[in-house]
Protein backbone atom coordinates (compact mmCIF):
# COMPACT_ATOMS: atom_id res chain seq x y z
CA UNK A 1 0.00 0.00 0.00
CA UNK A 2 1.53 3.37 -0.88
CA UNK A 3 1.55 5.95 2.04
CA UNK A 4 -0.01 8.53 -0.21
CA UNK A 5 -2.64 6.38 -0.76
CA UNK A 6 -3.30 6.61 3.45
CA UNK A 7 -6.56 8.82 4.79
CA UNK A 8 -7.64 9.90 8.62
CA UNK A 9 -10.85 10.73 6.50
CA UNK A 10 -13.46 7.76 5.98
CA UNK A 11 -15.47 7.45 2.95
CA UNK A 12 -18.08 9.74 2.11
CA UNK A 13 -20.71 6.81 3.07
CA UNK A 14 -19.78 6.67 6.77
CA UNK A 15 -20.76 10.81 7.26
CA UNK A 16 -24.67 9.26 6.32
CA UNK A 17 -24.33 6.59 8.54
CA UNK A 18 -22.77 8.78 10.84
CA UNK A 19 -25.19 11.42 11.16
CA UNK A 20 -28.03 9.21 11.32
CA UNK A 21 -26.58 7.32 14.35
CA UNK A 22 -25.94 10.40 15.86
CA UNK A 23 -29.34 11.76 15.03
CA UNK A 24 -30.94 8.63 16.95
CA UNK A 25 -28.59 8.61 19.67
CA UNK A 26 -29.63 12.43 20.56
CA UNK A 27 -32.79 11.62 20.41
CA UNK A 28 -33.00 8.65 22.51
CA UNK A 29 -30.65 10.30 25.10
CA UNK A 30 -33.99 13.52 24.86
CA UNK A 31 -36.40 11.27 25.23
CA UNK A 32 -35.01 8.60 28.22
CA UNK A 33 -34.56 12.55 29.90
CA UNK A 34 -38.03 13.64 29.65
CA UNK A 35 -39.59 10.12 30.26
CA UNK A 36 -37.67 9.85 33.14
CA UNK A 37 -36.04 6.52 31.89
CA UNK A 38 -32.74 8.10 31.96
CA UNK A 39 -32.20 6.98 35.73
CA UNK A 40 -32.34 3.11 34.84
CA UNK A 41 -29.55 3.53 31.66
CA UNK A 42 -26.27 3.36 30.87
CA UNK A 43 -26.55 7.22 30.22
CA UNK A 44 -22.13 7.02 29.69
CA UNK A 45 -22.50 4.49 26.82
CA UNK A 46 -25.15 6.72 25.08
CA UNK A 47 -23.15 9.48 25.48
CA UNK A 48 -20.03 7.16 23.91
CA UNK A 49 -21.89 5.97 21.07
CA UNK A 50 -23.14 9.72 19.95
CA UNK A 51 -19.53 11.09 19.96
CA UNK A 52 -18.66 7.88 18.13
CA UNK A 53 -21.12 8.61 15.68
CA UNK A 54 -20.44 12.59 15.28
CA UNK A 55 -16.95 11.53 14.85
CA UNK A 56 -17.78 9.73 12.10
CA UNK A 57 -19.57 11.88 10.37
CA UNK A 58 -17.46 14.66 11.29
CA UNK A 59 -13.81 13.13 9.82
CA UNK A 60 -15.29 11.31 6.18
CA UNK A 61 -14.86 12.56 2.65
CA UNK A 62 -17.42 14.54 1.04
CA UNK A 63 -18.72 13.21 -2.05
CA UNK A 64 -16.25 15.14 -3.92
CA UNK A 65 -13.42 15.76 -1.75
CA UNK A 66 -10.63 18.43 -3.44
CA UNK A 67 -8.82 21.34 -2.36
CA UNK A 68 -11.13 23.57 -1.84
CA UNK A 69 -13.10 21.32 1.05
CA UNK A 70 -9.47 20.54 2.52
CA UNK A 71 -9.10 25.00 2.78
CA UNK A 72 -13.16 24.54 3.91
CA UNK A 73 -11.72 21.48 6.64
CA UNK A 74 -8.81 23.63 8.15
CA UNK A 75 -11.05 26.49 9.15
CA UNK A 76 -13.62 24.66 10.67
CA UNK A 77 -11.43 23.16 12.77
CA UNK A 78 -9.62 25.92 13.70
CA UNK A 79 -12.77 28.14 14.45
CA UNK A 80 -13.79 24.88 16.42
CA UNK A 81 -10.77 23.96 18.15
CA UNK A 82 -10.58 28.08 19.62
CA UNK A 83 -13.66 27.72 20.79
CA UNK A 84 -13.66 24.58 22.39
CA UNK A 85 -10.61 25.96 24.40
CA UNK A 86 -12.54 29.13 25.42
CA UNK A 87 -15.52 26.44 26.20
CA UNK A 88 -12.99 24.37 28.67
CA UNK A 89 -11.65 27.45 30.03
CA UNK A 90 -14.77 28.58 31.51
CA UNK A 91 -16.21 25.42 32.65
CA UNK A 92 -12.96 25.17 34.32
CA UNK A 93 -12.70 29.04 35.49
CA UNK A 94 -16.45 29.36 36.89
CA UNK A 95 -16.92 25.63 37.90
CA UNK A 96 -19.81 24.87 35.56
CA UNK A 97 -19.38 21.54 36.13
CA UNK A 98 -20.40 20.56 32.62
CA UNK A 99 -19.34 17.34 31.61
CA UNK A 100 -16.75 16.72 29.45
CA UNK A 101 -18.16 14.29 26.73
CA UNK A 102 -21.31 16.89 26.27
CA UNK A 103 -18.51 19.90 25.43
CA UNK A 104 -16.61 17.05 23.43
CA UNK A 105 -20.11 16.13 21.36
CA UNK A 106 -21.22 19.88 21.21
CA UNK A 107 -18.15 21.14 19.34
CA UNK A 108 -17.95 18.01 17.08
CA UNK A 109 -21.87 19.30 16.49
CA UNK A 110 -20.25 22.52 15.89
CA UNK A 111 -17.63 21.65 13.62
CA UNK A 112 -20.16 20.26 10.96
CA UNK A 113 -22.47 22.92 11.32
CA UNK A 114 -19.42 25.12 10.44
CA UNK A 115 -18.21 22.80 7.75
CA UNK A 116 -21.23 22.87 5.91
CA UNK A 117 -22.40 26.47 6.18
CA UNK A 118 -18.65 27.39 4.63
CA UNK A 119 -18.54 24.25 1.69
CA UNK A 120 -22.46 26.49 1.18
CA UNK A 121 -22.12 29.61 1.58
CA UNK A 122 -18.46 29.71 -0.04
CA UNK A 123 -17.13 32.66 1.90
CA UNK A 124 -14.25 34.48 0.32
CA UNK A 125 -12.15 35.20 3.44
CA UNK A 126 -11.46 31.52 4.46
CA UNK A 127 -9.06 31.36 0.97
CA UNK A 128 -7.43 34.48 2.39
CA UNK A 129 -5.18 32.85 4.87
CA UNK A 130 -2.10 34.56 5.76
CA UNK A 131 -3.37 38.07 4.83
CA UNK A 132 -4.13 41.37 6.99
CA UNK A 133 -7.98 40.78 6.82
CA UNK A 134 -7.39 37.76 8.63
CA UNK A 135 -5.85 38.93 11.31
CA UNK A 136 -9.00 40.20 13.68
CA UNK A 137 -9.94 36.90 14.34
CA UNK A 138 -6.08 36.07 15.84
CA UNK A 139 -5.72 38.99 17.83
CA UNK A 140 -9.85 38.16 19.20
CA UNK A 141 -8.76 34.72 20.34
CA UNK A 142 -4.97 36.43 21.75
CA UNK A 143 -7.54 39.09 23.74
CA UNK A 144 -9.67 36.24 25.18
CA UNK A 145 -7.07 33.83 26.27
CA UNK A 146 -4.93 36.56 28.01
CA UNK A 147 -8.83 37.37 29.90
CA UNK A 148 -9.58 34.03 30.42
CA UNK A 149 -5.75 33.63 32.06
CA UNK A 150 -5.79 37.33 33.88
CA UNK A 151 -8.65 36.20 35.23
CA UNK A 152 -7.60 32.62 36.48
CA UNK A 153 -4.85 34.75 37.88
CA UNK A 154 -6.78 37.07 39.99
CA UNK A 155 -8.43 33.53 41.38
CA UNK A 156 -5.48 31.98 42.21
CA UNK A 157 -4.06 35.09 44.03
CA UNK A 158 -7.69 36.01 46.08
CA UNK A 159 -7.47 32.09 46.84
CA UNK A 160 -3.73 32.19 48.29
CA UNK A 161 -4.59 35.83 50.17
CA UNK A 162 -7.69 34.26 52.03
CA UNK A 163 -6.03 30.74 52.93
CA UNK B 1 -4.86 37.08 -9.11
CA UNK B 2 -7.74 37.25 -11.57
CA UNK B 3 -8.64 34.62 -14.24
CA UNK B 4 -10.28 33.95 -17.79
CA UNK B 5 -11.74 30.89 -16.94
CA UNK B 6 -15.25 31.53 -17.63
CA UNK B 7 -14.63 33.10 -21.00
CA UNK B 8 -12.27 30.18 -21.61
CA UNK B 9 -15.43 27.42 -20.61
CA UNK B 10 -18.19 29.69 -22.46
CA UNK B 11 -15.91 29.49 -25.68
CA UNK B 12 -16.38 25.64 -25.45
CA UNK B 13 -19.90 25.62 -24.54
CA UNK B 14 -18.76 23.79 -21.16
CA UNK B 15 -20.67 23.77 -17.88
CA UNK B 16 -19.28 24.07 -14.52
CA UNK B 17 -20.57 20.88 -13.77
CA UNK B 18 -18.85 19.66 -16.89
CA UNK B 19 -15.31 20.66 -16.06
CA UNK B 20 -16.06 19.86 -12.37
CA UNK B 21 -16.79 16.07 -13.38
CA UNK B 22 -13.38 16.52 -15.51
CA UNK B 23 -11.12 17.24 -13.67
CA UNK B 24 -12.26 15.50 -10.59
CA UNK B 25 -13.34 18.27 -7.89
CA UNK B 26 -16.56 20.23 -7.33
CA UNK B 27 -18.57 22.44 -8.82
CA UNK B 28 -18.29 25.33 -6.21
CA UNK B 29 -14.79 24.97 -6.38
CA UNK B 30 -14.57 25.60 -10.21
CA UNK B 31 -17.61 28.39 -9.14
CA UNK B 32 -15.01 30.02 -6.56
CA UNK B 33 -12.17 29.96 -8.98
CA UNK B 34 -14.19 32.13 -11.38
CA UNK B 35 -15.10 34.39 -8.89
CA UNK B 36 -11.92 34.39 -7.83
CA UNK B 37 -12.88 33.90 -4.15
CA UNK B 38 -10.36 30.71 -4.11
CA UNK B 39 -6.93 30.98 -5.95
CA UNK B 40 -6.43 26.91 -6.55
CA UNK B 41 -3.15 25.74 -5.93
CA UNK B 42 -0.22 24.77 -9.35
CA UNK B 43 -1.48 21.18 -9.87
CA UNK B 44 -4.79 22.14 -10.50
CA UNK B 45 -4.22 25.21 -12.03
CA UNK B 46 -2.15 23.55 -14.94
CA UNK B 47 -4.70 20.70 -14.91
CA UNK B 48 -7.02 23.40 -16.06
CA UNK B 49 -4.49 24.72 -18.25
CA UNK B 50 -3.86 21.24 -19.67
CA UNK B 51 -8.05 20.86 -20.18
CA UNK B 52 -8.12 23.54 -22.28
CA UNK B 53 -4.77 23.06 -24.01
CA UNK B 54 -3.97 26.80 -23.47
CA UNK B 55 -0.63 28.08 -21.09
CA UNK B 56 -1.33 28.72 -17.11
CA UNK B 57 -1.06 32.42 -17.60
CA UNK B 58 -3.43 32.43 -20.87
CA UNK B 59 -6.41 31.77 -17.85
CA UNK B 60 -4.57 32.76 -14.80
CA UNK B 61 -3.11 36.26 -14.31
CA UNK B 62 -1.80 38.90 -11.92
CA UNK B 63 -3.18 42.18 -11.15
CA UNK B 64 -1.20 45.48 -11.03
CA UNK B 65 -1.11 45.26 -7.52
CA UNK B 66 0.12 42.11 -7.21
CA UNK B 67 3.03 42.33 -9.73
Amino acid sequence: MKLSNLSALKEHSVKRTGIIFAGIFIVLEIVAKVTGAIEQMNVNLVNIYTTLALFMAAFSKDKVDDERSQTIRYFSLKVTFKCLLIAISINYIYKLNIESIYIANSFLIVYLIIYHLANYYNPEFIFKEGTRQKNWSDKLTVIIMILIGTSFFIHIVQVMLTS
Amino acid sequence: MKNWLKVERAKRNITQADLANALNVSRQTINSIELGKFIPSTVLALRLANYFNVKVEDIFFLEDNEK
